[in-house]
């Protein structure tokens, strides 16, 4: 019974990173403990913990990753990378939070400033209203003071952190994004 | 002889004025080579004298395939046409184009490498290719016709399997801008050239195939790795949004697909989903040109991705737009990719309802309606951007009378009213009136007839005008330094992807730039976009390896929109793709054992040959002041930014000055003059070419 749960704790972590979703581990509990609902819950919790416990050592793809609050979630690495699964769990959490961390990492790694489109499109699906309303809490907030937007020549909205590029450098690059490769394809 | 794969082993030769047919052998007359461009500068040099006209009988037009086209090598349908191009400036001098499609493969299988044109036929005819039949037909009842009734008209005679290259009104009214089509859309200019000599066009239908040297199973093996490493068009290796198999993702990426994004126009939608780059039988969903040039909107009219011969990328994409048959009685279907997608649309300053709007979309039907069919070229979008400066800064009203100019409806073109297009493209066709006329002849020839000075267009940035009558190709705003020097060196504009597929690839610059130290030595060959650093050796490097593996993909037939395959989308290969993988498949294709630095040497040949053509056509060996000459606007920046600062494009004179001295280095050309030394002609057995220079005072 033990080693069958645990095969299929391990296939429904798997599944669910195939289906680009990250499995957070009150599912696993509320779906697990039905398998062992004759046991004492204690027993049940106790259980199941050794079984996730388990499958984590015993395959390597499976990691798990924690929210703000300490839950836990799981996903495989055979179909979901870290940088993918930690965007659902801040997409999850607080928006605002999402969009900084998303303009910060462009803007660093890359580096270049987003457009708009990038949350309103899979997998953020946000709506502009929505963007638009989160950005401007951000202006008033200090923690998020370095976040900054500019707008190309046909309109078109981008964000950036000014921690790691400068108005000029953004607009520019913005702009080359929007209009430039458009011309030059 | 030792018998090799990959080549059909005959070029095909007709004289149209003669009417003779011939064969040659490939591998004794163009094996060093290889084919493609490599044919046809040979041609070219050995037989096109210089000073011949472009519209001569004297000139040829060759139409080149190479060993990897109509084989199973990913990316194989490119045909190269090369020929004296009529749009170059003040001197027509050689050039190419390169037309996708199915035509490479067609003429592979009917047992050919390669077609050269010569002469002038008395009056108009087409070319009809059958395996060893060949034939010219009359064609005076083709005369007069689109692209798109020529090429149905050909395949009623040769059946549908045939692939048909073909001249519009354009080309047969010797408008310079004109190009040859191919299986719907696909394009390359010298369709006037066609004209000049009445061939209207060429049916060619193949029943062979192309023999493989290789053993099948380390064949196939090497076609499954190429597509491994294939990303999205323009080899775009990240998607353009985040999906759950991908560690970067980039919003300027061609790999668009994602999970909700379908073929709406499809019957059922396809989903396209998110395309893990581990299935293969994913790729052709990767990439929608059409979606990445004018919106989500264009999600809902698309049916598919199509394209050409051996390629997965599909990089054509098919839209049905119902609205444009009842507003302007054009068919609802079209399909093309960037130059060919936006012909109509980049006419156009604004749209009523905004730059990626239903309009727009409609004007990008209507153009591809007509410049299709008549056969009409946009000389990479400068024909566009020619006529708005006309028209914006007043230049037309001085150019043309007023009956005429009244003739056009110019509040529809302000208004962006794609009906606009029918009053505009016909006439460049026909080349009916002087804007028209004008317009069609190039835009050097046209500045010239005008009386307007190349130095204004060189001034104003947003023409992006280069040199000899042609525009940028990726230049500095890809790359800096690498992206300038790959300007200066061709007779049009540069058409080299090489460096701009590994820039926009849409890596992170840390990877990008561990990359580059793999391949050209040092991270500091590659900049981050937009914050270029001073010259240095490695991207000399790089600007070389860009030209030859053009040179190198025009001779073998791939498609240098989608090579080199400098970067994967596989994490678990660090990114890299493989720089060796043109040599793996033309030596297991051909079973002529090449590495891939002795297959760099070939494609220097080809370009050193260009090089030598275009010097003894230009009759002068100061290449470096003559020729390879960069726009002020190169030098300069709207907002006056210092070169080097972060936000500008802007490039430094004696910085490019050191650039070319670099580039000449690493190519063993001359620095004062730029142009090629005696001991590198004999380093790349073209001794008798460099001897033919000599006696005319054209080495250094």
């Amino acid at each position: 019974m033990i080693k069958e749960c645990s095969k299929a704790i391990l296939d429904s972590i798997r599944e669910s990173s195939k289906s680009g979703l990250l499995l957070p581990e009150k599912e696993i509990f509320s779906k697990f403990t039905q398998k062992l609902v004759k046991s004492h819950e204690q027993i049940r919790d106790d259980a199941i913990k050794a079984m996730l416990d388990e499958v984590i050592s015993s395959n390597e793809d499976i990691t798990v990753l924690y929210d703000s609050i300490y839950c836990r979630y799981y996903y495989s690495a055979l179909t979901m990378t870290e940088a993918y699964a930690r965007l659902l769990l801040l997409k999850k959490e607080n928006s605002l939070h999402l969009m900084a961390s998303i303009i910060r990492e462009n803007s660093a790694k890359y580096p270049r400033p987003i457009p708009i489109t990038v949350f309103q499109n899979f997998p953020f699906e946000l709506r502009q209203d929505d963007i638009l309303l989160c950005i401007n809490k951000m202006i008033e907030l200090q923690e998020y003071e370095d976040i900054e937007q500019v707008t190309t020549s046909i309109g078109n909205l981008f964000f950036y952190s000014k921690r790691y590029l400068d108005f000029d450098y953004a607009m520019m690059l913005a702009e080359w994004e929007d209009v430039g490769c458009i011309e030059n394809p | 002889m030792a018998k090799h794969g990959g080549w059909a082993g005959k070029v095909l030769r007709v004289d149209l004025s003669t009417g003779k047919i011939s064969t040659e052998n490939t591998i004794e007359k163009y094996k060093d080579f290889i084919g493609g461009t490599g044919i046809g500068y040979k041609v070219i040099w050995d037989e096109v004298p210089s000073a011949t006209k472009p519209f001569s009988p004297e000139n040829k037009i060759i139409f080149g395939t190479g060993p990897l086209a109509g084989t199973g090598a990913p990316c194989n349908g490119k045909t190269a046409i090369t020929t004296l191009w009529p749009t170059c400036w003040p001197k027509p001098l050689v050039a190419s184009g390169h037309m996708g499609g199915h035509f490479a493969a067609e003429l592979k299988y009917a047992g050919y490498d390669a077609i050269i044109i010569e002469g002038k036929s008395e009056h108009p005819v087409w070319l009809s290719i059958e395996d060893a039949r060949v034939e010219l037909n009359d064609a005076r009842r083709l005369w007069g016709l689109g692209i798109r009734r020529t090429t149905y008209e050909i395949n009623l005679q040769m059946g549908h399997e045939a692939s048909v290259a073909a001249i519009g009104q354009a080309g047969e009214n010797l408008v310079p801008m004109s190009v040859i089509i191919n299986s719907v859309s696909h394009s390359a200019g010298g369709g006037a050239v066609m004209g000049s000599k009445n061939l209207k066009a060429i049916g060619v239908r193949g029943t062979g195939s192309v023999y493989i040297s290789g053993k099948k199973e380390e064949w196939e093996k090497a076609i499954k790795f190429h597509l491994s490493l294939l990303g999205a068009n323009n080899q775009h290796v990240v998607p353009s949004s985040p999906q759950p198999w991908a560690e970067y993702y980039s919003p300027g990426s061609r790999w668009i697909s994602s999970k909700g994004r379908n073929w709406e126009a499809s019957r059922p939608p396809i989903e396209t989903g998110s395309c893990d780059p581990h299935n293969l039988n994913r790729i052709a969903y990767r990439s929608n040109n059409a979606v990445f040039f004018l919106g989500n909107d264009a999600w809902k009219y698309t049916v598919r991705g199509n394209g050409c011969t051996g390629c997965p990328i599909r990089c054509h994409t098919i839209l049905r737009v119902p609205s444009v048959y009842s507003k302007y009685a054009i068919p609802e279907i079209g399909q093309n990719t960037c130059g060919g997608l936006n012909f109509g649309r980049a006419f156009f300053k604004t749209f009523p309802d905004g730059p990626k709007s239903q309009t727009s979309i409609e004007a990008c039907m209507v153009g591809m309606h007509f410049a299709d069919d008549l056969g009409i070229w946009n000389n990479y979008g400068l024909l566009q951007r020619d006529f708005q400066k006309l028209y914006y800064d007043g230049i037309l009203k001085t150019k043309i009378d007023e009956k005429e100019y009244k003739s056009y409806s110019w509040d529809k073109f302000e208004k962006g009213d794609p009906g606009f297009l029918f009053e505009l493209l016909p006439r460049i066709a026909r080349k009916d009136g002087e804007l028209a006329t004008a317009l069609g002849m190039g835009t050097g020839y046209m500045l010239e007839r005008w009386g307007i000075s190349e130095e204004d267009w060189k001034k104003d940035p947003a023409l992006q005008y280069w040199k000899m009558g042609h525009p940028r190709h990726h230049s500095n705003e890809d790359s800096g330094q690498i992206g300038v020097i790959i300007n200066t060196q061709y007779n049009r504009d540069a058409q080299c992807h090489s460096h701009t597929n590994f820039i926009r690839n849409g890596l992170p610059i840390e990877v990008q730039k561990r990359l580059a130290s793999e391949l050209w030595g040092s991270p500091d060959a590659v900049d981050a976009t937009l914050a270029y650093t001073p010259m240095n050796i490695y991207k000399a490097k790089m600007a070389k390896w860009s030209l030859l593996r053009k040179e190198l993909h025009d001779a073998l037939a791939l498609c240098n929109w989608m090579g080199p395959i400098s970067a994967s989308p596989l994490k678990e290969r660090g990114y890299r793709g493989d720089d060796s993988i043109e040599s793996l498949l033309y030596t297991l294709a051909t079973g002529d054992k090449k590495s891939c630095q002795e297959l760099d040497h070939v494609a220097e040949r080809i370009l050193l040959l260009h090089r030598a053509i275009t010097i003894r056509d230009m009759g002068t060996k100061e290449m470096r002041t003559m020729h390879d000459t960069i726009p002020d606007w190169v030098f300069e920046d709207i907002k006056d930014k210092s070169p080097f600062s972060k936000g500008t494009n802007r490039m430094d004179k004696e910085d490019m000055r050191i650039a070319m001295d670099m580039y000449y280095e690493e190519m063993g050309w001359d620095k004062k003059t730029g142009a090629p030394t005696l001991e590198t002609y004999r380093k790349f057995d073209l001794g008798d070419v460099a001897e033919k220079l000599k006696q005319k005072g054209l080495l250094p």
